[in-house]
């Protein structure tokens, strides 16, 4: 063990002053690359793969090669941490004196490096230096490959995993609503999910998810407690915590019904920019005007937003808990007949009445 | 002698100078040309490469998928054949009106498909929604200064630019007067022809006369197929058709400015099957129509609303949505 320690170390210095002079030539192994870890046999393995063209130009320097690499590892390992620090390069420099031996096989690389500087080219070794790049730019190629097809293939599967993960996802968020919500009959989670599923299945959808939850009278302390719920599962499917995502339209600036649309636009940009799911509570108290807007939100071929869920709340003013989809049309026509033209009104029931989920009262929530 | 040498060289070197200069010019040229040619095979350009009508698939596709609006059909066909004939005398300005759901966007999408090779995301397609893109009647003059900008640039680039005009019946009175001297008969407006391009307006004015009128014919007991273009187009020109919407298109009636007005049709139960089974496919829920049971369209068709009262032949909401019913009755909690 000595004795192999005696003839190791000159060899070492000499390659790393040898190195630090004319760093550029014949360098198989670039210090910063393994020094910075310990050595395993694995690694031993694969220099020795790509120290094949040096083992080919001459013995020697494939000894010296391999005793420095052997010993930089053991040097490296024993020094533990980030030893690939200019700093450890002095250190090693600074180690004990080099012997006769060494002096000679310094001489013999320096001087071998700078023939090969200075007359470039016979044909050995162009052949020799060609397929070592020959074969540097195959594992290159071959890495590059392995990376990019694995890096495909994780993507696209990344994305159906995604795409199942979110609409399971949300499942289990509806469970988890059905026990604090009792009441809520099957048909009313089922609207729910089944506007969803197209945001959370397709990468990228071509309309929004409307929802209108109809609120019959006395029912909205259990109404607002349900879309903060609601709200808050749709944005943790995306991981969004915002709690912002509820418009009332009593906040708005109800001045003039051209303010009001103003208004709910800025409200409307506001909340889904940094949320997936906006609610607009009190649909009844906007102006038929300004209600225009949610035509533009909520169509089919050219909403602005198309990733997201617009939930509108509409506290109505009857008692009925069994409204038709019929009937429900009748009522909003209704509320906005008279400032709205004929021709608008079914075109805006037809975008935000698709989907209607009537709330039932909850006991706990009064 | 001195002279006479140094003028010949001199005369030398301009025409030395001159022919490099002209074959430089030239080189330029034909390089720009090869250049464009080139990137003319991948990249849209506006020539007959990327901007074609094939007639062919225009009507096979409006046959196969449109359900129930045969005026429409020889309509659209017969007006995109004229303007494509030789040198339009103006742009063509297409006018669709209708109830909701049947069909307008989706007809809008088609011809684009049929004409320019990237169909609606080609660049020469430009898709202007009123109510997306001129909410708020405090901005007409931004607006105004940015349609402006829109039209002029997009034809300046391509003149077979096509424009669809979304919800026209809600663009802010005053905007509609920014698009007039494009839809007239001037050869240039501002060294830019305009009279290749096509406007196609789509709204939902009329829809109810329209709506009504189909009724009438049903109550009569007359053939759908029997309606005549006329009637309808009487129907959605009559001045007093209805103060309000009334108003966008009247200025553009007393000019002539619009090419035709194209009526769609109420859509009745056996249309909205129709697209019910298709959205059955898209939706991956079925392969082939083949395998669709008929008991699953009917219970889908069921969440729709149909009028009148008792019969129930017409469909309120046509083929809208149509998708987020068959998720509703498809989808399993």
């Amino acid at each position: 063990m000595d004795k192999r320690n005696l003839r190791r170390r000159p060899l070492r210095s000499a390659a790393a002053s040898d190195s630090s002079d004319e760093g550029k030539d014949n360098k198989p192994f670039p210090r910063s690359k393994h020094s910075n870890k310990t050595p395993s046999p694995k690694k031993r393995g694969y220099k020795e793969t790509r120290q094949s063209p040096a083992e080919k130009n001459s013995e020697d320097d494939l000894e010296i090669y391999e005793t420095n690499s052997e010993e930089e590892d053991e040097v490296d390992s024993s020094n533990g941490d980030s030893s690939g620090s200019p700093s450890s390069h002095d250190s090693l420099h600074n180690t004990p004196e080099p012997s006769p031996e060494k002096f000679k096989s310094k001489y013999s690389i320096k001087q071998r490096n700078q023939e090969d500087n200075r007359q470039p080219s016979t044909d050995s070794q162009k052949s020799v230096s060609g397929s070592k790049y020959c074969i540097m730019v195959i594992v290159v190629v071959i890495v590059a490959v392995i990376w990019f097809t694995q890096y495909s293939s994780t993507g696209s599967q990344t994305f159906m995993q995604q795409k199942m993960d979110n609409i399971s996802l949300f499942k289990t968020k509806v469970e988890e609503m059905k026990k604090i919500f009792p009441s809520q009959i099957d048909k009313f989670w089922k609207t729910i999910l089944s506007s969803m599923k197209h945001i959370l299945s397709q990468p990228d959808p071509t309309y929004p998810a409307i929802i209108l939850l109809w609120v019959p009278k006395g029912f909205s302390v259990t109404a607002s407690k349900f879309v903060n719920y609601l709200g808050e599962s749709i944005n943790s499917v995306y991981n969004i915590h915002s709690s912002n995502f509820v418009i009332d339209a009593s906040d708005l600036d109800k001045s003039t019904p051209s303010r009001e649309k103003l208004d709910l636009d800025k409200n409307l940009q506001k909340v889904l920019s940094q949320s997936r799911v906006v609610v607009v509570n009190h649909l009844e108290e906007i102006s038929p005007k300004a209600v225009l807007l949610l035509h533009a939100y909520c169509d089919g071929d050219n909403a602005p937003y198309k990733n997201v869920s617009i939930v509108l709340v509409l506290h109505s003013s009857q008692v009925d808990e069994d409204l038709s989809s019929k009937e429900v049309d009748r009522q909003l026509q209704e509320i906005w007949s008279g400032e709205m033209d004929s021709d608008e009104i079914p075109a805006l029931i037809s975008r935000v009445a698709n989907n209607v989920a009537i709330v039932k009262n909850e006991q706990h929530a009064n | 002698m001195t002279f006479i040498k140094y003028l010949s060289v001199t005369v030398c070197l301009y025409l030395m100078c001159t022919s490099v200069i002209v074959k430089g010019h030239f080189l330029s040229t034909f390089a720009s040309a090869v250049a464009e040619f080139i990137s003319c095979r991948s990249e849209e350009c506006c020539g007959d490469k990327w901007i074609h009508v094939n007639f062919t698939g225009l009507a096979e596709q409006l046959n196969s998928k449109l359900y129930g609006q045969n005026l429409v059909v020889k309509s659209v066909i017969r007006h995109l054949k004229g303007h494509y004939k030789g040198n339009p005398c103006k742009a063509l300005a297409l006018s669709f009106h209708g109830w909701t759901g049947t069909g307008k966007n989706y007809v809008a999408r088609i011809i684009a498909e049929n004409i320019y090779k990237k169909g609606m995301s080609s660049k020469y397609v430009k898709l202007i929604s009123a109510t997306k893109e001129y909410p708020h009647e405090e901005k007409v003059p931004e607006y105004k200064d940015k349609l402006k900008e829109l039209i002029e640039s997009s034809v300046k680039q391509c003149e077979k630019t096509m424009f669809i005009f979304d919800e026209m019946d809600k663009m802010p009175p005053g905007l509609i007067d920014t698009i007039k001297p494009y839809l007239d008969y001037y050869e240039n407006l501002g060294g830019v022809d305009y009279r290749k391009a096509i406007f196609i307006f789509l709204s939902n004015s009329g829809g109810k006369d329209i709506a009504e009128e189909t009724m009438n014919y049903w109550n009569k007991g007359k053939k759908r197929e029997d309606i005549k273009l006329k009637d309808m187009e009487d129907i959605i020109q009559k001045p007093a058709l209805n103060v309000k919407s009334g108003l966008w298109h009247s200025e553009l009636i007393t000019k002539h400015m619009i090419t035709a007005y194209i009526p769609f049709l109420p859509l009745e139960r056996k249309h909205v099957k129709e697209c019910i089974r298709d959205g059955l496919i898209t939706g991956g829920y079925y392969k082939k129509r083949s395998e669709i049971p008929e008991l699953k369209v009917l219970e889908i068709v069921e969440e729709l609303t149909f009028y009148p009262e008792g019969a129930g032949i017409f469909s309120t909401t046509g083929c809208k949505r149509v998708m987020e019913k068959i998720d509703y009755v498809m989808v399993e909690v």
